[in-house]
């Protein structure tokens, strides 16, 4: 008969097993980075390197996405000993890199804030090639598009991030975070052009 | 106002599969009928979906790098830092993270504030750094000395409705179920043919199945259960097999 | 203890490459798989965005490892034993996205009676959105020293022990039982899992509810199978005392009779096709809707009819093995396929 159950807590107050290093653990991660242990911070790198660079890429465009991801993980790596744990790490790294790539922008002189105000100052539409892929197309208009549409998108639906997610990332409430994904599409769509559909791979 | 202008706004959100069912399916019934929301909620749909696909991009090689030279010239320029000064700069970071643009009356109020959070900031750093290190979630793997801690797999999660932790905490029962379904077939089974048994037969027929009911609930959940639970299977499938509800020399134990 | 530093140095290494989310690992193809986004498929059969795949070595101090248990309701668990004294585990954890592959961990609790546990949860987080089920997923890979006996339960996903030396017990729902190569006593249970044993060297306890059980090369004390719905296929089996039972689906065993060996083969529904490689003398008894012994049959009580082979004072003798096919509502098909003085 198998017997799965727990350890009595008496055996294992005295392990006389050596564990020579652990498994990856976001508990784990964050003391260890706390701690300054080199490799535990190169683990959280690439743990979320991708989303922030990708966020930051999107969000401020690929040439100064570096240096946007640089200053995120820059803060992270500094912030970590204040960080609470009152959102989940992701959480609180999301909003650092769209903070910094907002605050980027800002800085470029762009002056795009999270809301309508970026609707006034939406630049002459550029031409959007209609025959290129729509994977092209949609990252022209991207850039287009005020920054505080383009964080949502990006968040909401290139990243794949909840709408709770998204909320608790650019600090409103998930009612705000619906409409501006529903303004940003709108606007996308009418960069984008009418019959988006046809030009895009066929539904089965 | 045209029932266009009704349902544009909600497109969104009934694409994106949250509108509540009755909303839904008057969105469903505008679009059946309208062409031009009909083509806008497939623009929108291939726009998302398209959103969705784009490649990601890759950080260059050289970010890491840079982060590291970065961090250790901040160090190096903390170290030379009077203390409130790295406390301030402290302040005014989180200040940023905020996104909070101060003016200067607010600054004023907010310095108020600031001082006691500051207070608030060095004791949990401190308490903090007395415990080792702040942890959010049980470790992983313990380290091998002092107390251990529960592992998290011991712990019940909480389910979420729809989510994986819903259909983990089922998962055991369901695979429970499935033996004492077979196990009821083969009873109802064993009811059909038992007619043709001698009464000493179903005498010790029935003797053996109480038994191995009892083995069963005494067994609980999980992997117990289905030895005891396969252990009856067995016995009915000899029983069955030899028709006369006794058991051959040898057969299941 | 120079060779234990070397291997603790060795696993310190192993896991400086393989801690890194497998993305990072898996550079040169990333643009094809990358985290949190759905793509092509990162691994054969995961078509999932995030994976991370860790490496955990544990060395034994004081006494050796003798017992393994594994929980994983999330995936597969794989057990090879190997010639050392440590364990190592390699897991690869998949998740549609970053968030949700951190909510997915894997607890070790090393006991001092020589027993390890290895369990995997999925943790219900706050601010998390529902992630589908078949959307999380940890596999293991487990090193283990041969003479640990391995304990192992999964849900779906596949179990599977080789080269070990002290048996294992084996529990599935769906997921598919393979033993190869084991010995010692083998225990495996599954709802619906196809299982199947290959050279296993001792005693065999094998069940399904609704799936085929494969057996190759066992021999030993005891073979058991029982199959509700699905068929029992058997080659090169030499066991003492073999049993082999289906409710629905056929049964096909090809084996070799021991000296006083005795095998029950029986099937409510199904057909039952026995071939037999005998040594000594053999009696079979046999029962069903139509019986063909290949040789003459003596009738018997209650149905059943009995044939000899083999000289008749052996067969007479308590050393003639005793061979007892059933199926009420099926066919037997027995026959002597070769026989050696």
């Amino acid at each position: 008969m198998t017997d799965l159950a727990e350890p009595a807590p008496a055996a294992l107050a005295e392990p006389r097993t050596r564990v020579s290093a652990t498994l990856t653990d976001d508990a784990h991660l964050i003391a260890a980075c706390r701690r300054g242990e080199a490799r535990a911070m190169e683990m959280l790198y690439h743990q979320y390197k991708r989303r922030v660079f990708g966020m930051a890429h999107r969000i401020v465009g690929g040439s100064d996405a570096e240096e946007v991801a640089q200053e995120v993980f820059v803060r992270v790596f500094r912030g970590l000993a204040a960080f609470r744990g009152d959102s989940a790490l992701s959480t609180w790294i999301y909003r650092l890199t769209v903070n910094a790539a907002l605050s980027h922008l800002a800085r470029r002189g762009r002056r795009h804030e999270v809301g309508d105000e970026g609707l006034t100052e939406l630049p002459a539409p550029a031409v959007i090639e209609r025959d290129s892929a729509l994977a092209a197309r949609i990252e022209t208009a991207l850039t287009q598009l005020p920054a505080g549409y383009r964080a949502i998108l990006v968040l909401h639906d290139v990243e794949g991030l909840s709408h709770e997610e998204c909320a608790a990332i650019l600090e409103c409430r998930i009612g705000t975070c619906k409409s501006q994904l529903h303004k940003a599409r709108a606007r996308m769509r009418e960069l984008l052009g009418p019959g988006l559909d046809e030009r895009s791979s066929p539904k089965p | 106002m045209t029932m266009c202008d009704k349902i544009r706004p909600r497109l969104t959100a009934y694409l994106d599969g949250e509108l509540a069912d009755e909303h839904g399916s008057v969105v469903r019934g505008h679009l059946r009928e309208c062409p031009a929301c009909r083509e806008m909620a497939r623009d929108e749909a291939a726009l998302r979906d398209g959103l969705r696909a784009l490649a990601p991009v890759d950080p260059p090689a050289a970010l890491w790098a840079g982060i590291l030279a970065r961090l250790a010239a901040e160090e190096v320029a903390d170290a030379r830092k009077p203390r409130w000064r790295r406390h301030a700069g402290r302040w005014l970071r989180w200040l940023r993270a905020a996104r909070f643009a101060p003016t200067m009356p607010q600054l004023a109020a907010a310095a108020v504030v600031a001082v006691a959070a500051i207070g608030l900031l060095t004791w949990r750093t401190h308490r903090s750094d007395d415990a080792g290190h702040v942890v959010v979630a049980p470790p992983l793997v313990h380290p091998g000395h002092g107390p251990a801690p529960v592992p998290p797999a011991t712990q019940a999660p909480a389910a979420l409705h729809g989510d994986v932790t819903e259909e983990l905490l089922a998962e055991p029962a369901q695979t429970t179920a499935s033996y004492a379904r077979v196990i009821e077939e083969l009873m109802k089974l064993a009811e059909q043919d038992s007619t043709g048994w001698s009464a000493e037969a179903r005498a010790a027929f029935n003797a053996r199945i109480t038994g191995l009911r009892d083995a069963i609930a005494r067994a609980g959940q999980g992997h117990p259960s289905h030895l005891a639970q396969s252990s009856m299977i067995h016995y009915l499938q000899t029983a069955l097999a030899r028709e006369d509800g006794l058991l051959a020399a040898g057969g299941a134990q | 203890m120079i060779q234990g530093r070397a291997l603790a140095r060795r696993a310190l290494i192993a896991i400086l490459v393989a801690a890194a989310p497998a993305a990072a690992l898996a550079e040169p193809r990333a643009g094809a798989a990358p985290p949190s986004r759905e793509g092509p498929a990162a691994e054969p059969g995961h078509t999932a965005g995030a994976s991370e795949r860790a490496r955990l070595t544990i060395e034994p101090a004081g006494h050796a490892f003798t017992r393994l248990s594994i929980e994983n309701p999330l995936g597969d668990v794989k057990v090879e034993g190997y010639d050392g004294t440590a364990i190592q585990i390699e897991s690869h954890k998949f998740a549609p996205d970053d968030d949700s592959l951190d909510r997915l961990h894997i607890s070790l609790v090393p006991n001092p009676d020589g027993t390890v546990s290895i369990k995997t949860a999925v943790d219900g987080g706050k601010e998390v959105r529902p992630v589908p089920r078949a959307a999380m997923r940890i596999d293991l890979v487990i090193r283990a020293p041969r003479d640990a006996r391995v304990e192992a339960e999964a849900g779906s996903g596949a179990l599977e022990i080789a080269n070990l030396d002290a048996g294992g017990d084996l529990d599935t729902a769906s997921g598919p039982i393979f033993v190869r190569n084991v010995q010692g006593e083998v225990l495996t249970h599954s709802v619906s899992g196809a299982t199947r044993l290959v050279q296993v060297f001792g005693s065999v306890d094998a069940q399904t509810l609704a799936s085929d059980v494969d057996l190759d090369t066992i021999s030993g004390e005891r073979l058991v199978a029982s199959v509700h719905r699905g068929r029992i296929e058997g080659q090169r089996v030499r066991a003492r005392y073999v049993e082999l039972t289906t409710t629905e689906g056929r049964i096909r065993l090809e084996a070799e009779a021991a000296l006083r060996g005795h095998l029950v083969v029986s099937s409510l529904f199904g057909d039952v096709n026995v071939q037999l490689r005998r040594h000594g003398a053999v009696v079979v008894r046999a029962k069903g809707n139509k019986v063909d012994l290949g040789a003459p049959a003596r009738p018997q009580p209650d149905g059943w009819v009995e044939s000899s082979f083999g000289q008749a004072a052996d067969a007479a003798a308590a050393t003639a093995a005793l061979v007892e096919i059933r199926s009420p509502r099926g066919n037997v098909n027995f026959a002597i396929i070769e026989s050696r003085p």
